[in-house]
């Protein structure tokens, strides 16, 4: 029987608010061993970790992260306060190094870090791929670089030995004959693109599907070959005893 | 010392910041030291004698020495260095804030209690806290100490309200100063030794961050002693393990079997033995030694505060005795009459045959004692001692207190390997082996913490082949007279250690 491993999406953001250090260190708590999270810029540079570049649904506070420097964003709560409250009121969007420090802390876990398509179209790919290349360098061997942007996945082929995923608009022809010319080592989709009951495109790749939180549709995905589920309730997945035994603590 | 060779195989670079200097060492590929430099740091006591619990160092100048030490490395060297890592002091905490990087209170050294009378009141939790950290409940660990900065530092109060303030072993310090990508990590050792570290777990303890009351996030991240920390400032070189000293001396050594432990004697003196099944109620502590990603090694370890702290206290209080309206805490001065001091021992342990006791509560007792109010130290059995008759018994004191912790040991060793500065002296191993009954080997290195550290800094990296050779011992000394059944107490150092022993007893007793 094949047993899927989890990857945390966004970190453990069914309990957390997503994206944040409690979210993403929860994740390894509870027996992650992969993670998934979100990098875009900032006006002055600075890498960090959110998923919208319009800060209103995470932060409360309106605002576009493209127009705002490190310094005025850093005062900004990432706590989610529809979903939480004021639970997490002491979360705050963190910086990439941050959350590279996590997983120097945690050097069993794998990060697969998706550097979003507003982030490298705002500031262009040659901009942002290296500074993101370089603040990853020192866990290496413990991140994949995934992206919607195909020109992310070359740059970082060939520039580095990161491994890589590229992430699926469309699951259909055109989409199949760029994954064979850029060889990525992860494809990732949603699972509602595979048409049901089917194998995934054969290829060097591994596959990855999102965001799946019953554990009997992961076992059923594992069965066809995707050896990945991500999912936003790692916690939960993982009470289940079959996908437990691929748990970080097994 | 200097290699002038340009072309060197990749050579490992040590950053040894231990409680009395900061060294720099390189060792080539096969672990043969070729640069060592060091430069002393400064420790400030505030009434300068043993009942003074205050012992504080500037960690700006530990910073400071450092970076001069790394920016005089020769060119040559400096270029063929593949990797580095770095040891430090352990237990010794500092405050600083955490966008700057500015200390906000001077370095609490380990040797430091002032937090003694807080740790009284957590007496009912010792067996959690031993079963949880695998430390003995002591003011010598960092959790007192960082509870005491919180508490009674206005700065560092002022940090807190801002959020701006991290407490942090000496080593994330270091680290965020030093590393290109200023990390805020420290590694499992010396996470440990701030007794707030779940040695199962390998995290913060919430538990004891609760009775201690302190907040995680003022505390570094906890990382496997063998990590890539980051790069250093000095040619971007990989920063591949972060390791207390104690630990690092480990490393030195052919691997240690069952029946051997290692003795390394510097500011305080440590006894570590690869016999880690001992029972819960043993005095002894369940050190973390190293971790990589994979696995933790632990070993067992005894603690003695007064080694080389002893003869620096008894120097201190001869410039105390001698003292008139001038400043006598000059730094030439001292090191003047600490070198004086070690030139003469040797010929003093030799003269000398029947010292008096001396009690040696120097820095409070450590293992099996565990003891902060065992009163003043204090020569006992030969009135108004000679200053000989004096250095010579509180050398005999570091054997008593080392020979203490062997005897606490699970299985009895048969062979003790002996290292750090005062193992230099040989009527000292020669007094260890008479005392213990076990035979004792010096090895041909005493910078035993810098080679560790690289050992371990080499361990890191994929494909190393690294072709580390063995220490040689360089003089054995074996225990001179046997005691028979029929007259036990034959040797006089043994019948001079019960009567040490004894008083320590009745002190810890008393008190």
């Amino acid at each position: 029987m094949a047993i899927p491993y989890l990857v945390a999406h966004r970190g453990l953001m069914e309990r957390y608010p997503e994206n944040t250090l409690v979210s993403l260190e929860s994740a390894l708590d509870s027996g992650a061993s992969y993670l998934e999270f979100d990098v875009q810029c900032t006006a002055d540079g600075q890498l960090v970790v959110i998923h919208d570049t319009e800060l209103l649904r995470t932060t409360g506070v309106k605002g576009n992260l493209f127009e705002m420097t490190y310094d005025e964003l850093k005062h900004i709560r990432a706590h989610e306060p529809d979903r939480f409250s004021l639970a997490f009121f002491n979360q705050h969007i963190p910086l990439l190094s941050d959350v590279v420090q996590l997983l120097q802390a945690h050097p069993k876990a794998t990060a697969f870090v998706e550097i979003k398509e507003e982030t490298l179209k705002q500031y262009g790919t040659d901009q942002i791929m290296p500074d993101l290349l370089k603040t990853l360098d020192i866990i290496h061997s413990q991140c994949v670089i995934i992206s919607y942007d195909e020109s992310a996945i070359r740059y970082a082929k060939n520039h580095s030995d990161f491994l890589t995923g590229w992430v699926l608009h469309d699951y259909d022809n055109a989409s199949h004959q760029i994954a064979k010319k850029i060889l990525p080592d992860y494809l990732i989709t949603n699972h509602r693109k595979i048409p049901k009951n089917t194998d995934p495109w054969p290829g060097s790749w591994h596959w990855m599907v999102y965001d799946i939180t019953d554990p009997e549709l992961a076992l059923h995905y594992a069965s066809h070959n995707i050896p990945l589920i991500e999912t936003r309730d790692v916690s939960s997945m993982l009470e289940h005893p079959i996908l437990a035994l691929n748990s970080s603590y097994c | 010392m200097t290699s002038t060779n340009t072309h060197l195989p990749p050579l490992t670079l040590v950053i040894d910041q231990g409680s009395h200097a900061s060294r720099i060492a390189v060792f080539t590929q096969t672990g043969e030291l070729i640069y060592l430099k060091s430069q002393t740091i400064a420790t400030h006591t505030k009434s300068g004698i043993s009942s003074s619990l205050t012992y504080e160092q500037d960690a700006n100048e530990i910073l400071s020495s450092i970076r001069q030490l790394l920016n005089n490395i020769p060119e040559n060297l400096l270029n063929n260095i593949h990797c580095c890592s770095l040891c430090t002091q352990r237990s010794t905490i500092v405050a600083w804030h955490k966008t700057s990087g500015d200390t906000l209170s001077p370095a609490i050294s380990w040797q430091d209690t002032r937090a003694h009378s807080f740790i009284e009141t957590l007496r009912p939790f010792e067996n959690d806290i031993k079963k949880i950290t695998g430390l003995l409940l002591s003011a010598h660990y960092s959790a007192s100490k960082i509870h005491w900065l919180l508490n009674n530092n206005a700065t560092v109060k002022q940090a807190k309200k801002t959020s701006q303030l991290r407490i942090s072993p000496l080593a994330s310090y270091l680290l965020f100063h030093l590393l290109n990508e200023k990390p805020y990590l420290i590694d499992h050792s010396n996470a440990q030794r701030c007794q707030l570290f779940d040695i199962q777990q390998l995290k913060w303890s919430n538990k004891l961050l609760e009775l201690f009351n302190i907040q995680q996030h003022i505390l570094p991240r906890c990382a496997p002693v063998i990590n890539l920390y980051g790069h250093l400032y000095k040619n971007n070189i990989p920063l591949t393990a972060v390791v207390g000293d104690q630990n690092a001396a480990l490393y030195a050594f052919p691997a240690l079997h069952n029946n051997t432990a290692l003795v390394n004697i510097g500011t305080g003196a440590f006894i570590l033995s690869p016999v880690t099944d001992i029972d819960p109620t043993s005095k002894l502590l369940r050190t973390l030694a190293s971790s990589n990603a994979e696995q933790c090694h632990f070993v067992s370890e005894g603690t003695v505060n007064g080694a080389g702290a002893a003869l620096s206290w008894a120097q201190q209080v001869e410039a105390n005795d001698n003292s008139n309206s001038d400043n006598n805490s000059d730094n030439d001065s001292e090191n003047d009459s600490e070198n004086n001091i070690f030139t003469q021992l040797p010929g003093w342990l030799t003269q000398v045959s029947s010292p008096p006791i001396f009690i040696n509560t120097v820095s409070g007792l450590g293992s099996p004692w565990w003891c902060n109010h065992a009163g003043e130290a204090i020569f006992l059995g030969i009135k108004n001692p000679s200053q000989a008759q004096r250095y010579v018994a509180i050398i005999e004191s570091i054997v008593f207190l080392i020979v203490k912790n062997i005897e606490q040991l699970s299985i009895k060793p048969d062979t003790l390997f002996i290292s750090g500065g005062l193992s230099k002296l040989d009527d000292l191993c020669h007094k260890l082996a008479d005392c213990s009954q076990i035979k004792v080997l010096r090895f041909n290195t005493s910078e035993t913490t810098a080679r560790g550290c690289a050992w371990l800094a080499n361990r890191s990296l994929k494909n190393n082949h690294l072709g580390w050779e063995d220490l040689h011992v360089s003089k054995q000394f074996f225990p001179s007279i046997r005691p028979s059944k029929a007259h036990p107490d034959e040797l006089k150092i043994r019948l001079r250690y019960e009567q040490f022993v004894g008083e320590l007893y009745k002190r810890c007793q008393n008190g």
